[in-house]
């Protein structure tokens, strides 16, 4: 089986301005795998994704797609590549049947088969007029743009924005049932761990510009805990300790999120002396929202509130 | 590719058909529109069908702002960052994607400014329609509108594909700007176009370069770049038109004072002085003001003579060739000069043709043409006329009543009536040029014609008899320029004597000029000698005063030597604009070559330094310097504007400026900051799996 690399990401920085969006990001991403691009909102995914396709410039470092230098892609690799950009544009006065004529003139590989097949899966009818097609329609007909060409790498960027959570939920189901293939590689974005969480065989987290997760879904999971620390009186303030990512302070309980918690850590909080200390179950989605969410320490006191002392 | 250009035309189509049907009506109505005028459009002031400057203004603006709309519309909507990835990443390469939008929008814009034009076009050109007769030329100046749409059609697209700031963005537009500015004061025709397709090829070029790369010229293919470099260039200057155009709008102008010599009613000249256009003194030759009060200054001009320049010099023994028309190709006159051009009813309506030298008859009714006049004397509506001689000299005295002249004959045309009538000379030719002059009686005007003989100036009536013969006194070599008139008593006769138009501006203004009161048989009855005027100054806007000192040291100098060049090797027109520079106004034109040289040497020293502080690498920085000493304030700008300075932050480890896109700090050589680990990293770089072909 090819494990080449399919994308391959060395150094890469990039500025608007004098603002820094991402920061020196290194990755590697083979052939075969379903790679989740993961984080907030103006973290660096899509600029990072716009810089593999060649539709901006790094300001420094470089990147490779299929081999090729992403400032000099071919047409021929692009034709390999299927992207999929946020916001499901189609033309509106197009119909279903003419967008996908209109997009098979550009693919010397076009499948007519496949294109049916998406639209039909999505329930679209090839008279419909793109422009009244409902936002999870259009991102049908958007996928089904994407998947007829056969690409060998499938970049989505978060193809399920904007969509209801219903609606979210049907069309990640479908698309995976529909992208999945055999040396397919895929690039998912998205600012919500549960929309990759299913399907992903890697996550990639970007925060701050820079890569701050690249690992299994499993192994991110495991690697973030959730304590819950109850004391007698007012409980101490939390210390500082490595992987910590927040902490919040009530009248008798100290939570603490940490991540890569080794058996020192763990001396560490018992070294505050709680009554008790409970690690807690935290789902997929919690430890994610902890990981990228803000750090440092929060407070809520009850007796602050009702004046007592 | 076809694909493309179908989804465009599809996509604007509706943009196209909307402004070609407002166009279309704006053009027609500005056909039909008559200034002043009466219900038979009878009335030529503001030019003739084609050129008239109502339907020029429409042309203008409308091919400008249909090409630029479309331009802008293609790209605009698209600019959404997802639709625009999803434009680029179809296996084409990008210039593929420019052309397949760059062939639909020509065909769009022929749909939206050519076809209104064409429809104008038709719609003159059948009889029935318009009271003139169409003369194939005048559809040059529209033509070139249409032609200059294209570069604003480009301009549109590279506005829209150019990223960046909104100066930047814009230099497409003020280059096609300048373009057309440029062009709508050229005189010739194929200069005007060629210098609007030029711009418009170059800002296709610019444009096919933006789509590789909006926001920087890093990235485009060399040929793009270079061409966007010379609309940064041409788009710079626009910004000397805006500064003239603001001083024309807003400014105050300066002090103009101009001073020439007429004659009086009762045949002694007049020195009029204008201080701003506003008379300030009339004296007589002594230099004393009259003391009649008919002639005091708030009405002098009413008692004038209704004299005209028969011939600007008789002969030609200098071999030296006079352009008495200006080739103005917008002007409806280079092509067609109506007989009468006021709004007064009238059944028929002539026209003189300039191309093939003929003239036109038209039944204003009708809106037909009736009859012609040419070589071989009147023939009907479609016959084929031999053109009048291009030595032929035509006066008209109004009233439907022509003098033609050929280099010895002289006759007399009377159109209502079609009669052709020879005249004899008084003395032997050649004609050197008619005028028309007139006495103002009680009943109205009576009008002469006053013919230049080689010895003499005779003088026809309108009925065509020979009222008058007068002699030249002076030596007519040097002082032919000839004016004739006549008193009210319409017995006595004034012919004035100015230098000759082939004698150099700088003598001429030192030469007198002679007045001559005269009988009907020539007999000089009083002679009167008048002082040369005051040079002429001439009042300019603050906005006139800056753009000319703003020039390009290459456009000024080169221009210099393009004239003095054209004028060693023979050329009329060039050794006329040679003469215009350093002849009157050296003063002027050194101050003002010494104030461009001035000027783009502070700017290149400026230039210099920003470019050094801003860490442009050394070769750049001395490249930058040569183009902005040699460009002047355009090279600026475009240094400004197109420079591509490198971005710079201060640097964590000595302060100062770095650039971006280097990896070590180029003054202390400090790399970038390491991203500080936090122990909240996930990295785990064990084996991937990878799925199983799915069932």
């Amino acid at each position: 089986m090819n494990t080449a690399p399919v994308i391959e990401i060395d150094h890469l920085t990039k500025f608007y301005g004098t603002r820094e969006i991402v920061r020196d990001l290194c990755l590697t991403v083979p052939a075969g795998s379903i790679y989740g691009f993961l984080g907030r909102n103006g973290m660096g995914k899509t600029t990072t994704i716009r810089i593999l396709l060649g539709l901006e410039e790094p300001t420094r470092g470089r990147t490779r797609v299929l081999g090729e230098d992403s400032t000099r892609l071919n047409p021929e690799t692009r034709a390999r590549i299927g992207y999929l950009p946020e916001g499901h544009h189609v033309y509106g006065w197009m119909t279903v049947r003419e967008c996908g004529k209109f997009q098979a003139s550009f693919f010397p590989k076009w499948n007519q088969d496949v294109f049916e097949a998406v639209i039909t899966h999505f329930r679209l009818e090839p008279k419909m007029k793109a422009g009244h097609l409902s936002r999870g329609q259009r991102a049908g007909l958007c996928l089904a743009l994407t998947l007829a060409p056969e690409p060998e790498l499938l970049v989505l960027d978060d193809p399920a924005l904007g969509l209801d959570p219903v609606a979210r939920r049907s069309l990640l189901q479908s698309m995976l049932y529909v992208t999945r293939q055999p040396h397919r590689t895929i690039l998912f974005s998205s600012h919500l761990l549960s929309d990759v969480e299913r399907v992903a065989d890697r996550i990639v987290v970007l925060d701050g510009g820079g890569l701050r997760a690249d690992c299994t879904v499993e192994t991110f999971r495991q690697r973030l805990r959730h304590y819950v620390l109850k004391f007698r009186d007012t409980p101490p303030a939390a210390p500082v300790l490595p992987g910590l990512l927040e902490s919040f302070r009530t009248d008798r309980e100290l939570l603490m999120t940490l991540a890569n918690v080794t058996p020192e850590t763990e001396a560490l909080l018992a070294a505050l002396q709680p009554e008790s200390m409970e690690p807690v179950e935290m789902t997929l989605e919690d430890a994610f929202v902890s990981y990228v969410g803000e750090r440092g320490e929060k407070t809520f006191f009850t007796h602050q509130l009702n004046g007592h002392k | 590719m076809s694909a493309l250009v179908w989804k465009e035309l599809r996509e604007n189509i509706v943009w196209a058909v909307l402004l070609m049907l407002a166009l279309a009506g704006a053009e027609i109505y500005a056909l039909h529109y008559v200034e002043y005028g009466g219900s038979l459009d009878l009335n030529f002031f503001d030019g003739v069908t084609l050129c008239k400057s109502t339907f020029l203004m429409v042309t203008t603006f409308g091919s400008a702002l249909a090409g630029l709309a479309l331009g802008l519309l293609q790209v605009l909507p698209e600019l959404k960052r997802d639709r625009w990835a999803a434009l680029l990443h179809r296996p084409l390469p990008r210039g593929q994607i420019f052309w397949g939008k760059a062939l639909a929008g020509l065909l769009l814009y022929f749909i939206a400014a050519g076809l209104p034009f064409l429809f104008s076009v038709w719609h003159v050109a059948t009889p029935g329609n318009i009271n003139a007769p169409f003369v194939p030329a005048m559809i040059r100046p529209g033509l070139a509108d249409v032609i200059s749409g294209v570069a604003f059609y480009f301009a549109g697209l590279a506005v829209a594909l150019q990223g960046g700031g909104i100066l930047w963005r814009a230099l497409p537009f003020l280059a096609a700007f300048h373009s057309a500015f440029t062009a709508h004061y050229e005189d010739l025709f194929r200069v005007a176009v060629e210098g609007s397709a030029a711009m418009a090829l170059t800002l296709c070029v610019a444009g096919w370069g933006a789509i590789h790369a909006r926001d920087t010229l890093r990235g485009r293919p060399w040929l793009g770049w270079m061409a966007f470099l010379i609309v940064a260039f041409y788009g710079a200057c626009s910004f000397g038109d805006l500064v003239y155009l603001a001083g024309e709008l807003t400014g105050r102008k300066g002090t103009s004072t101009y001073s020439y010599w007429q004659v009086l009613d009762n045949g002694r000249p007049v020195r009029f002085d204008y201080i701003n256009g506003i008379l300030v003194s009339a004296t007589d030759p002594d230099g004393k003001p009259f003391t009649e009060p008919k002639y005091h200054l708030d009405r002098v001009r009413s008692y004038t003579l209704g004299m005209n320049q028969a011939t600007s010099y008789v002969g030609n023994p200098h071999g030296w060739h006079y352009r008495w028309q200006t080739e103005y190709y917008r002007e409806s006159n280079n092509y067609i000069n109506p007989l009468q051009s006021y709004s007064h009813p009238r059944l028929e309506q002539w026209f003189h043709i300039n191309g093939d030298s003929h003239y036109v008859g038209v039944l204003p009714i009708e809106k037909k043409v009736f009859a012609q006049l040419g070589a071989k004397g009147f023939a009907p509506a479609e016959a084929a006329v031999p053109a009048l001689s291009d030595k032929t000299k035509i006066g008209e005295s109004g009233n439907g009543v022509l003098f033609v002249a050929d280099r010895e004959t002289l006759r007399y045309v009377r159109l209502s009536k079609r009669e052709i009538t020879p005249l004899p000379l008084p003395a032997p030719g050649p004609i050197h040029g008619m005028s028309r002059f007139w006495a103002r009686v009680p009943s109205g005007n009576v009008g002469f014609k006053g013919v230049a003989l080689g010895a003499m100036m005779a003088a026809y009536d309108d009925k065509g008899q020979l009222a008058a013969t007068l002699p030249y006194q002076y030596d007519v070599d040097r002082w032919g320029q000839l004016s004739v008139g006549v008193l009210p008593s319409l017995d006595r006769f004034v012919l004035q004597y100015a230098p000759s138009i082939w004698i150099d501006g700088k003598t001429r203004k030192t030469m007198p000029q002679y007045v001559d009161l005269v009988d009907s048989k020539g007999k000089v009855l009083q002679s009167y000698t008048c002082l040369p005027t005051p040079r002429e100054v001439y009042s300019t806007t603050w906005g006139s005063f800056i753009a000319k000192r703003l020039n390009s040291p290459a456009f000024f100098f080169g221009e210099m030597l393009y004239q003095c060049v054209g004028a060693a090797l023979g050329s009329s027109r060039l050794r006329e604009k040679w003469e215009e520079n350093w002849g009157e106004n050296t003063k002027n034109t050194d101050e003002r070559a010494r104030m461009i040289g001035l000027v783009a040497l502070v700017l290149a020293g400026v230039t210099f330094f920003w470019a050094r502080r801003t860490q442009v690498p050394s070769r750049l920085v001395l490249a930058w310097t040569a183009a902005v000493l040699v460009l002047g304030l355009a090279g600026f700008v475009m240094f400004w504007l197109a420079g591509a300075r490198p971005r710079t932050v201060p640097c964590v480890a000595c302060r100062r400026l770095r650039r971006i896109d280097h990896d070590q700090c180029s003054q202390c050589g400090a790399g970038w900051p390491v991203h500080a680990a936090d122990d909240t990293e996930i990295i785990d770089h064990s084996i991937v799996r990878v799925p199983a072909p799915f069932a």
